[in-house]
């Protein structure tokens, strides 16, 4: 214990050469063939849910959650408590209209409902917001390999880049689900291997964790303070919070591009589903993994490393055992290719398909296109390297990659709602409540108001002020609300449909699968919070 | 007049019924949706896929099929159901393309032009009947609500509806 020894490099290149094997293998052959074109459909949905976890925040969240906790305690949470509550509107209202649609890249949408210079406007946005927080998802695993080597983070980061960006250029490997879940066990096994270690090398066992949690007021989870420069008050995360993931996990191409290509709207749904009943407890392990540093550190008499990025990395490679840190390092690695492949992927699809193939090569044949992406994967992979050389300075990297797509949410989940909730709404309204949303966004972010109200105050303007704009430019026609305005309730097609059902073979009791599973989330969001609640008017006791 | 080709129903009425009463409906009816096909896969080869759409679509369904569509059975009653016409086959291929950059795999497989066919795809058309009658579209293969096809529908129902185009019934002027 205590090093990164011979016998944890040699863990971790068999790992990740292993990991790197099984989706060069099985990414060619048929069975994977058959996996791409089923959409998963053959594999359990626990799996796929897994898989849907490792692309989403993984490395992120095992670099950047426990310095959080050290941090702060478990009041952070309020800024993922509302996951369960953005799903179930993403899986009521949205879902179902994206998918119907019939649309590759979300913001094609707008382009249907409002024209040519939205959808690239909202594309733009994307592409920008995006790329900044892969930088920070690249300075993770740089920052890991900088601990465990000693090198300069500024040398692991170039490094990563060009691992990162020759792997996505290759194909990657995220397209085999199983080397997805093995990340995530090996991370969450990480987790508790951490926990149990900690637990058994402080003298009072769990008392003291509880303690001294208790004592520095880490497990206030929910602070009711109306006041909005409290940065991680309750009202702050379900208001900015369930903006800012309704817009993260619905209008951000990297995540909604996994439910726009699956066959049907159930399969969309799951993925959403699983997200949002795991992402709260896994959040939770992670923050209270911070506490207990704390803890750690305090009993020890240590003192916390500068950037608090590091606490967790370095617990590892000092206090697991060798060969295991190997394990565990090699699946943080594992686990950030998986985001940045996703992230570089779909960065490069957006620009060649909303950009390049429609304004500058709109008749290329496939090679061309592909010989595109791959050069727009490397353009994006310096764009993100250049920001990681600052993310650094930004706080713990999870908060980091939050505060970026807060700039940019509101306004963005803004249009979307004008171009689904109202068919007054044109392209002018759409553009300048863009532009205004993200001017108020920069506006509100001089001020001491918490950060995670800028989603919501992104949207507002974004919604009020491009629906009154609107008002200034003639209704858009039946056309251009044909994805949104639903066909079937038309009076023809009632009549049609009416006819139809009274031919029909009765079917039998009435239910609703989709309204279920959004019960379930809501349910599941009050537990959540009854158990927050519970533990900290324990400790406060 | 056109010959089309058929995917075999894999889900039978009772499962049919169990999966649309989870979505609400209380009847329902088993319909066939020609939609224009084209195959998938390596030169001389299998096909892997098909893509099926027509011009009413805006995105191709993406079918997963190893093997070689059936011929068109006997009639088994079910609600014949036209959805258009074809799209171009740049149109499949750009299709195809945008599914690549998506999730990048399977460079090596390409549309293949000479497979472009009518295939009838096998639904289950469910109703519910709240404010509004409401329409569900089950896959007869998987199970599974495509609401992506439900456009393809409600037109295909609207087209069968209008009287000029009463004939396009299965039986009389299908071959």
């Amino acid at each position: 214990m205590g090093a990164f020894t011979w016998l944890d490099t040699v863990v971790l290149i068999v790992y990740v050469l292993g990991i790197a094997w099984v989706g060069a293998r099985f990414g060619k052959d048929q069975e994977s063939t058959q996996d791409y074109f089923l959409g998963g459909r053959k594999i359990p949905g626990w799996a796929i849910g897994l898989s849907v976890m490792a692309t989403q925040a993984s490395a992120i969240t095992f670099i950047g959650a426990p310095g959080w906790g050290f941090e702060g305690g478990l009041e952070r949470l309020a800024v993922f408590i509302n996951v369960p509550l953005a799903m179930a509107v993403l899986i009521v209202v949205l879902v179902p209209i994206f998918h119907r649609a019939g649309i590759y890249s979300i913001y094609e949408l707008l382009e249907r409902r409002f024209g040519p210079g939205t959808r690239s406007l909202a594309a733009l946005l994307f592409l920008v917001a995006r790329g900044l927080a892969t930088g920070v998802v690249l300075y993770a695993p740089a920052l890991v390999l900088s601990v465990v080597t000693g090198w300069d983070v500024n040398l692991t980061i170039v490094l990563m880049a060009v691992i990162a960006v020759s792997y996505t250029v290759l194909g990657g490997i995220s397209a085999v689900i199983w080397t997805d879940v093995i990340q995530m066990f090996v991370l969450w096994f990480g987790a508790i291997l951490s926990m149990v270690l900690m637990v058994s090398s402080l003298p009072g066992g769990w008392s003291d964790v509880f303690a001294y949690g208790a004592a520095n007021g880490s497990f206030d989870a929910i602070d009711l303070s109306l006041d909005p420069t409290v940065t991680y008050s309750l009202w702050a995360g379900l208001i900015g919070g369930v903006v800012m993931h309704m817009a993260y996990f619905g209008t951000d191409q990297s995540q909604i591009q996994r439910v726009l290509t699956s066959p049907s709207i159930a399969e969309g749904q799951r993925s959403l589903l699983i997200g949002g009943y795991l992402l709260v407890p896994q959040m939770l392990l992670f923050l209270f993994i911070g506490v207990m540093l704390a803890t750690y550190y305090q009993q020890h008499g240590l003192s916390a490393p500068e950037n608090l990025n590091e606490l967790f990395p370095r617990y590892v490679v000092e206090a697991f055992p060798i060969g295991v840190t190997g394990l565990v390092i090699a699946g943080v690695f594992a686990a950030a290719m998986s985001s940045l492949d996703s992230a570089l992927n779909s960065l490069s699809a957006v620009t060649v398909r909303d950009f390049y193939a429609r304004y500058l090569k709109p008749e290329a044949d496939e090679h061309h296109y592909l010989k595109a992406s791959r050069w727009a994967t490397v353009f994006w992979g310096l764009y993100a390297t250049l920001f990681a050389f600052f993310a650094g300075n930004l706080g713990p990297v999870i908060e980091a990659v939050n505060r970026i797509g807060s700039w940019f949410y509101g306004a963005l989940l803004g249009a979307f709602l004008l171009a689904i909730l109202s068919h007054r709404s044109n392209g002018r309204g759409a553009a300048t409540g863009i532009v205004l949303g993200m001017a108020s966004v920069w506006a509100v972010s001089l001020t001491e108001i918490s950060w995670l109200y800028q989603n919501a105050v992104g949207l507002g303007v974004s919604v009020v002020a491009g629906y009154l704009v609107s008002l200034t430019a003639p209704a858009p026609d039946r056309a251009q609300l044909a994805d949104v305005a639903i066909d079937e309730q038309a009076p023809d097609m009632q009549a049609i449909l009416k006819g139809r059902r009274g031919q029909a073979a009765v079917v039998g009791r009435d239910a609703r699968l989709t309204r279920r599973r959004c019960l379930g989330l809501l349910l599941w969001f009050v537990i959540s919070l009854v158990v927050l609640a519970w533990l900290q008017g324990w400790a406060n006791a | 007049m056109r010959s089309a080709r058929r995917v075999a129903r894999q889900l039978d009425a009772p499962a049919a019924c169990s999966r649309l009463r989870s979505y609400g409906a209380e009847r329902f009816e088993s319909a066939w949706l020609t939609l224009w096909a084209a195959a998938i896969g390596r030169r001389g080869g299998e096909p892997r896929a098909w893509l099926m759409a027509t011009t009413v679509m805006p995105q191709a369904l993406l079918l997963p099929h190893s093997g070689a569509l059936e011929a068109t059975g006997e009639d088994d009653g079910a609600l014949q159901l036209d959805a258009g016409g074809p799209p171009p086959l740049a149109q499949f291929e750009r299709w195809w393309l945008w599914e690549r950059l998506g999730r990048p795999r399977q460079w090596a497989l390409r549309v293949q032009p000479e497979t472009l066919c009518a295939v009838d795809l096998p639904l289950w058309l469910g109703y519910s009947e709240g404010r509004q009658t409401q329409l569900i579209v089950l896959s007869g293969l998987s199970g599974e609500a495509l609401g992506a096809l439900k456009p393809a529908v409600l037109s295909a129902l609207h087209r069968l509806s209008s009287p000029a185009d009463h004939l396009s019934e299965r039986g009389v002027d299908r071959v």
